[in-house]
C-alpha cells in the first residue's frame, strides 16, 4: 500500500442546471485521503462540500446535475468509468455512507434488523440468516442500541434520532469499509445525543481502522474528531492543512474570518464576523471569490484566480498574500465595530 | 449599563404550565398530557437578555410562545410590568401585544414571499393603524436600525440570504417600539459567519433601544455571547438559572454541567483534555415523565430520594443562582 493514497478526487467540476441559471456548486476540487485518516471538509451552506461528498459515490442526481470534468480513484480504481452494478457493490461495501437524516438510508417500510442484515448478505452471499441475525444483534449492540434483540424487529419510526443515527452508523460499518463518508452526521441531533454519536463515530472509526470524510459546518466537531481539515468557500478548496496547524494559525483569510466569528461555550467576548454574504454561485465573483468579503483584498484579487498551491507540511492556501496573514487578522479586528 | 430603568423588573413568569392533550380511540378521548412547561418561574429586568437553553422537547419554545399570547397557558401567570397578560382581553391585550414581540427561528417561512421588504416591516404599522402617520420614514428608519440598505425596501424577502432576512423579521419585530422581544431560536438556520454578524447586531440594538430579551436556543456557545442571564430548561421545569458567569463557570445542576460538557470546542488543542459527562439515553417521555427529579434516570448522581421527592429550584448562597438538585455542585465556592 506505501503512500499512495486510498481516494483521490482530482479536479472535480460539477454545475447544477436550476430554473435561475446554472449554479457552479463544485469548481476544479482536488484532494487525497489516506488510509485510516480522517479528513474533515468544512465549509458553509453552498460552499460544495456535500456535492463533493456525494460525486464520490455517483451519487449526484443527473439531471439536474452535470459532472463536467474529473476522476475520483478509489485505490487507483476509476469510480466515474464504474458500472452502475458495482458502484451498488462499494456503497455499503468497501465504502460506508452516514447522513444527517438517517432516514435518507433507512427504507422505513422494512424493520431495522432485516435492512443491516440485507446489506450484510448483499455483500456476503454465503451468510446464513440465522448467522446474519446474530451478526447484526452484535452490530447493533456494538453502536449502542440497548436492548438489540428487540430492536431489531422495529421499524425506523420507532427508534428515536439519535438511535437512528446508531443505526445507520451499524449499518454503514457492516461490512468493514475502508471509507466512510459522513455528511454532517450529528448536526440534527441535540447536543447531548450529538455528544454520544461522535464517541460512537470515533471508536467505530478506530475499531474499523476506516478512513473518514466527515463533511460538516461545524467547526466545533471538527476540532473534536479530525486528522487533516480542507476548507471550501464558493466551490473551492481555499484551505488544507492538519488540523492543531489551521487552528492554530490559519493561511486563509476566509479561514480566519470563520475561526473568529464561531461562538465559543469555553470563551467569552465578542464575535468577530465576515462582513457580507457568501457568493451567489450562479454569478460568482471575478478572480479569488472571496474577494468581496476579505479585508486584505487588492486589485490582483478582483481579477486573477488563485489556485491552491504548497506551502510545505502538507499545507495548501488559495489566497495570493497568504504570507502576509498576520496583518489580515488585524483587519478582522479593526474592523469589528463596523461588523 | 446599570442606570435605574434597565434595573425595573420587566417580566414575571410564575407557575407556568401549558399541557397538549393525548387524545386516542373513536371518540377522541383524553387519554393524558404532555406536559410540555410544567411550572416555571422566572423574572426578566428591563434591558436585560434572559437565555432560555435546552434540548428539543423541554418547553423553551413553547414558553416563548405563552409570553407572546401565541399559545395560552395552562396554568401559571405572566406578569408585564406586574400586569397579568394572561388575563388580559380586548384593547388592553392589543396595547400589550405592542410592547412584547416574538422573531422565529427559520427566516425562509417567517416572511411572506408576495410581500416587499417595505410591506413585510410596515405591516404591524398598518394593523395597529400607525402607518398613516409618517410610516414610510418609519420603515426606512427601521432598515437602517438593523443595518439594511433603504434601497432593498422594494425587493422580495426571496431574493435575500438568510442573514437578511433575519434583520427584515427584526426590523419587523422593532416597528411597534417593543420593550422586550421573544427571539425563539433566531440565529440557528444561519451559517457561522452571518450568524455573528446577526448576534452582534441584536446586542447593539439592545444598546441602543433598551431591550429585553427571552433569546431561546438549543446551543450554548452562541448564548455565552449574549446572556446576561441564562435559565435551563429540561423536561417542562427550569433545572438551573443564574448569571452567565454562574452557569458557565460554576454550574450546579448535573443536567447544565453534561450539556456544557457536550459542546463540542473548536480548538483541537482541548481534545481530550476537557471534562466530558456522555449521558446515556435519551429523554423520557413527557407525557410520562419520571417521579421525583425528572433527570434522575440520566443522572450518575441519583439516589433514592430523587426518585421520591421533586427538588426545588433554590439558591442557598443568596445570589440568584439556583439549580433543583437534591446534590448540587458549587454551591459553597461561589461567593458573590
Amino acid at each position: 500500500m506505501t503512500d499512495a493514497p486510498l481516494l483521490s478526487i482530482e479536479n472535480l467540476v460539477v454545475d447544477f442546471d436550476t430554473d435561475d441559471g446554472l449554479v457552479h456548486a463544485v469548481d476544479g476540487v482536488s484532494l487525497t485521503v489516506r488510509a485510516g485518516e480522517i479528513v474533515a471538509v468544512v465549509g458553509e451552506s453552498g460552499s460544495g462540500k456535500s456535492v463533493t461528498a456525494m460525486s464520490i459515490l455517483g451519487l449526484v442526481r443527473t439531471p439536474p446535475g452535470i459532472i463536467r470534468e474529473g476522476r475520483v480513484l478509489l485505490r487507483g480504481e476509476d469510480l466515474r468509468a464504474a458500472s452502475g452494478e458495482r458502484l451498488r457493490e462499494i456503497r455499503g461495501g468497501e465504502v460506508g455512507m452516514i447522513f444527517q437524516d438517517p432516514m435518507t438510508a433507512l427504507n422505513p417500510v422494512m424493520t431495522v434488523g432485516r435492512q443491516i442484515a440485507e446489506a450484510l448478505r448483499l455483500h456476503d452471499h454465503d451468510l446464513g440468516a440465522d448467522e446474519a441475525r446474530a451478526r447484526v444483534v452484535a452490530l447493533l449492540r456494538e453502536v449502542g442500541v440497548p436492548d438489540a434483540d428487540k430492536r431489531y424487529g422495529q421499524y425506523p419510526h420507532e427508534f428515536s434520532g439519535g438511535m437512528r443515527q446508531r443505526a445507520m452508523i451499524a449499518m454503514a460499518i457492516a461490512n468493514d469499509p475502508d471509507l466512510l463518508i459522513a455528511d454532517e452526521p450529528t448536526t440534527a441531533l441535540d447536543v447531548t445525543i450529538q455528544a454520544q454519536v461522535l464517541d460512537l463515530l470515533r471508536t467505530a472509526q478506530r475499531d474499523t481502522g476506516a478512513a473518514t470524510i466527515l463533511i460538516t459546518h461545524d467547526l466545533g466537531v471538527v476540532a473534536e474528531l479530525a486528522d487533516r481539515v480542507i476548507v471550501m468557500y464558493a466551490g473551492r478548496i481555499v484551505e488544507e492543512a492538519d488540523v492543531r496547524a489551521l487552528f492554530a494559525r490559519p493561511r486563509h483569510p476566509y479561514t480566519v474570518g470563520l475561526l473568529s466569528s464561531v461562538p465559543r461555550a469555553d470563551l467569552d467576548g465578542e464575535l468577530l464576523s465576515i462582513p457580507g454574504s457568501p457568493p451567489n454561485m450562479i454569478d460568482p465573483p471575478s478572480g479569488c471569490a472571496f474577494h468581496p468579503r476579505c479585508p486584505m483584498a487588492r486589485e490582483r484579487c478582483r481579477t486573477e484566480r488563485p489556485e491552491p498551491y504548497d506551502l510545505g507540511d502538507g499545507r495548501r492556501s488559495a489566497c495570493h498574500y497568504a504570507d502576509e496573514l498576520d496583518e489580515g487578522l488585524a483587519l478582522y479586528a479593526a474592523g469589528k465595530e463596523a461588523g | 449599563m446599570s442606570t435605574e430603568t434597565e434595573r425595573e423588573e420587566l417580566l414575571r413568569v410564575e407557575n407556568l404550565r401549558k399541557y397538549f392533550p393525548i387524545r386516542g380511540g373513536v371518540l377522541r378521548r383524553h387519554q393524558g398530557d404532555i406536559r410540555a412547561v410544567d411550572g416555571v418561574n422566572f423574572t426578566l429586568n428591563a434591558g436585560e437578555t434572559l437565555s432560555v437553553v435546552g434540548e428539543s422537547g423541554c418547553g423553551k419554545s413553547t414558553t416563548g410562545r405563552m409570553i407572546v399570547r401565541l399559545l395560552e397557558p395552562t396554568g401559571g401567570r405572566i406578569l408585564y410590568r406586574g400586569e397579568d397578560l394572561t388575563a388580559a382581553q380586548g384593547g388592553r391585550l392589543r396595547a400589550l401585544r405592542r410592547e412584547i414581540q416574538i422573531m422565529f427561528q427559520d427566516p425562509h417561512s417567517s416572511l411572506s414571499p408576495r410581500m416587499t421588504v417595505h410591506d413585510i416591516v410596515a405591516e404591524p404599522l398598518r394593523v395597529h393603524g400607525l402607518y398613516r402617520d409618517g410610516g414610510p420614514a418609519r420603515v426606512r428608519e427601521l432598515l437602517d436600525l438593523v443595518g439594511l440598505s433603504a434601497e432593498y425596501e422594494n425587493r422580495y424577502a426571496h431574493e435575500f440570504s438568510g442573514g437578511q432576512r433575519q434583520r427584515v423579521g427584526l426590523a419587523r419585530a422593532l416597528a411597534l417600539d417593543p420593550k422586550l422581544l421573544v427571539l425563539d431560536e433566531p440565529v440557528s438556520a444561519l451559517d457561522v459567519s452571518i450568524r455573528a454578524q446577526v448576534v452582534n447586531q441584536m446586542r447593539r440594538l439592545q444598546r441602543t433601544l433598551g431591550l429585553a430579551y427571552v433569546f431561546i436556543s438549543h446551543d450554548l456557545s452562541i448564548v455565552r455571547h449574549i446572556s446576561h442571564r441564562i435559565a435551563v430548561m429540561y423536561l417542562g421545569t427550569i433545572v438551573e438559572i443564574g448569571t452567565r458567569d454562574q452557569v458557565f463557570t460554576a454550574p450546579r445542576h448535573p443536567y447544565t454541567r453534561a450539556l456544557l460538557s457536550a459542546i463540542p470546542v473548536p480548538d483541537p488543542e482541548l481534545r481530550g483534555e476537557r471534562e466530558r459527562i456522555t449521558l446515556t439515553g435519551d429523554v423520557p417521555d413527557p407525557s410520562d415523565p419520571p417521579s421525583g427529579c425528572r433527570f434522575r434516570t440520566r443522572c450518575w448522581k441519583a439516589q433514592d430520594v430523587c426518585a421520591t421527592e421533586t427538588p426545588a429550584l433554590t439558591g442557598r448562597t443568596g445570589d440568584g443562582h439556583a439549580s433543583a438538585c437534591h446534590f448540587p455542585d458549587n454551591e459553597v465556592a461561589v461567593v458573590p
